[in-house]
């Protein structure tokens, strides 16, 4: 009984005497339970699992001069190209006579003639006149160099410099403890500002993509009171634009009065201190210093960005100049250099 | 020269996918054509700018890794789930799907009206080769449009 798998396979391979062939069966006629696992051992081959066929004989045979399946699509194709001789496109519609579900199959086959369409038109064709030659590829890569030494200067001028103090008034809404800078209105109190300081910049952090827009603005006299709104997320495309030719950024249309806030929904916060959680739903100003090497590091940064728009366009690389802020002050508080596989984050110093 | 622009701009666009990439292959095309003008005739001029065209593009995608394979385009086969309006939508996105070879000499044959020869110039196949891929690009579009038909 222990050793009955091995007559099983015996059997199955021609291996048992007769006698032994006998007492086998007597053996599975007393245990019929094991009938089933004695004819498991029926030989299986190799062969009889993997089934490999090569399907294109008949293409291998000596081509007749008439149409078959195995020459059809070959001669379908002919016939779209226009190659096929007269007498093959003959034979081709005896076939698909004799053969009607062909005709669906070479039918497919006259519809995959590509027609021109004129919907693509390469529209700057002033720019491939002899002479408007586009910079080559070697002044790029030098401008490349000249963006890590633009925002190395950034950071060397980053330090050196003695902060002084010239206030910026920024209007803050307080929600829920977060600042939320774009969803209220931006109130300029010059009476605020430092005498030398008629220059006020309101900054305001777009959220949606990242930019800082300076918005014009106008010399004002001690005491005079501006009031500008800061545009909401969905006016923010309508009212500013980027000036093409260069990187200034500038309102399109003016921005429309509002209404002065009343001084006593307005709480004023100085020299960076965090906005009063305690004031929800308030609008606040906060005046904080402007560095001086701020406005420096503006041209420079902007030279920067200019020049890696330059490089991406021309060599196709990605090459970005991105600014990182931090979510609670919307300060810029990096610079990191996007080149597609690699990054370089430059911190700013507080 | 000007006539050719849109033709060069097409072949590359359908190509590259990327419309800022097949204008700067079209103008450094264009660079090339004039620096070259001396040795260029009329007749060849709009093969020798395919040619160029067609290499710029070629070195772009080694440099991006973009490498398709060959099997690609049948995975393509049974992944359809958009819908059509015409065939022209149909036969726009079937050859979006051949492999990049397969599309280069299909377009250079429709819509340049290219010989087996001259596709074989410009992609530096044989004609042979250009007659293989034709062969596979027809096949593939048939078997797309006729899939699609299927299911409408």
């Amino acid at each position: 009984m222990h050793n009955y798998e091995a007559y099983f396979l015996d059997y199955h391979e021609g291996n048992l005497s007769l006698d032994l062939i006998k007492e086998l069966m007597e053996f599975l006629s007393r245990h019929p339970e094991l009938r089933e696992e004695f004819e498991s051992f029926e030989p299986v081959t190799l062969q009889d699992v993997e089934e490999v066929t090569y399907e294109g004989k008949d293409a291998l045979k000596k081509q007749s001069a008439g149409v078959n399946p195995a020459n059809f699509d070959e001669l379908a194709v002919e016939y779209v190209e226009g190659i096929l001789s007269v007498d093959k496109q003959e034979t081709l519609k005896v076939f698909i006579a004799q053969n009607p579900h062909y005709k669906k199959e070479l039918e497919l086959y006259t519809k995959t003639k590509l027609v021109p369409g004129n919907a693509i038109v390469f529209e700057d064709k002033a720019s491939l006149k002899k002479g408007t030659k586009k910079p080559v590829t070697w002044y790029y890569w030098s401008a490349a160099a000249s963006v890590a030494i633009i925002v190395g200067a950034y950071f060397v001028f980053n330090r050196s410099e003695v902060p002084a103090v010239k206030p910026i008034v920024q209007h803050i809404l307080v929600k829920d403890g977060n600042t939320v800078a774009d969803q209220t209105v931006k109130t300029i109190d010059t009476a605020t500002t430092s005498k030398n300081a008629l220059t006020v910049l309101p900054i305001h952090k777009v959220t949606d993509n990242q930019t800082i827009v300076s918005v014009d603005h106008n010399k004002q006299s001690k005491n005079e009171k501006t009031i500008l709104p800061i545009p909401t997320k969905d006016s923010i495309q309508t009212v500013i634009k980027e000036t093409p030719g260069n990187n200034k950024i500038e309102p399109v249309k003016k921005f429309p009065p509002v209404p002065a806030l009343p001084e006593d929904s307005v709480r004023v916060a100085q020299n960076n201190h965090a906005p009063d959680t305690s004031c929800v739903g308030q609008p606040l100003i906060i005046v904080r210093d402007i560095q001086p090497e701020e406005k420096k590091s503006k041209f420079l940064v902007g030279l920067a960005t200019l020049t890696c728009k330059g490089l991406h366009k021309v060599t196709g690389q990605h090459v970005e100049l991105e600014k990182q802020y931090d979510s609670d002050t919307t300060n810029i508080v990096a610079y990191q250099l996007d080149l597609g596989n690699k990054k370089f984050a430059f911190p700013v110093k507080e | 020269m000007d006539m050719y622009a849109d033709n060069l701009y097409r072949f590359i666009l359908k190509s590259v996918k990327d419309t800022d990439k097949a204008k700067d292959i079209v103008q450094d095309t264009y660079e090339k054509l004039w620096l070259k003008v001396s040795d260029v005739t009329s007749t060849n001029a709009k093969s020798y700018m395919f040619t160029t065209a067609y290499r710029t593009m070629i070195d772009q995608f080694r440099r991006d890794g973009k490498q398709e394979r060959m099997e690609d385009s049948h995975l393509y086969l049974h992944s359809h789930n958009k819908s059509y309006s015409d065939l022209k939508e149909i036969l726009n996105d079937a050859v979006s799907k051949l492999p990049e070879i397969q599309r280069s000499v299909i377009m250079l044959r429709d819509y340049e009206g290219y010989d087996y020869d001259a596709i074989g110039e410009i992609t530096g196949l044989n004609e042979s080769q250009v007659k293989v891929y034709i062969f596979r690009a027809r096949k593939f579009l048939k078997n797309y449009i006729g899939s699609i038909e299927a299911v409408i």
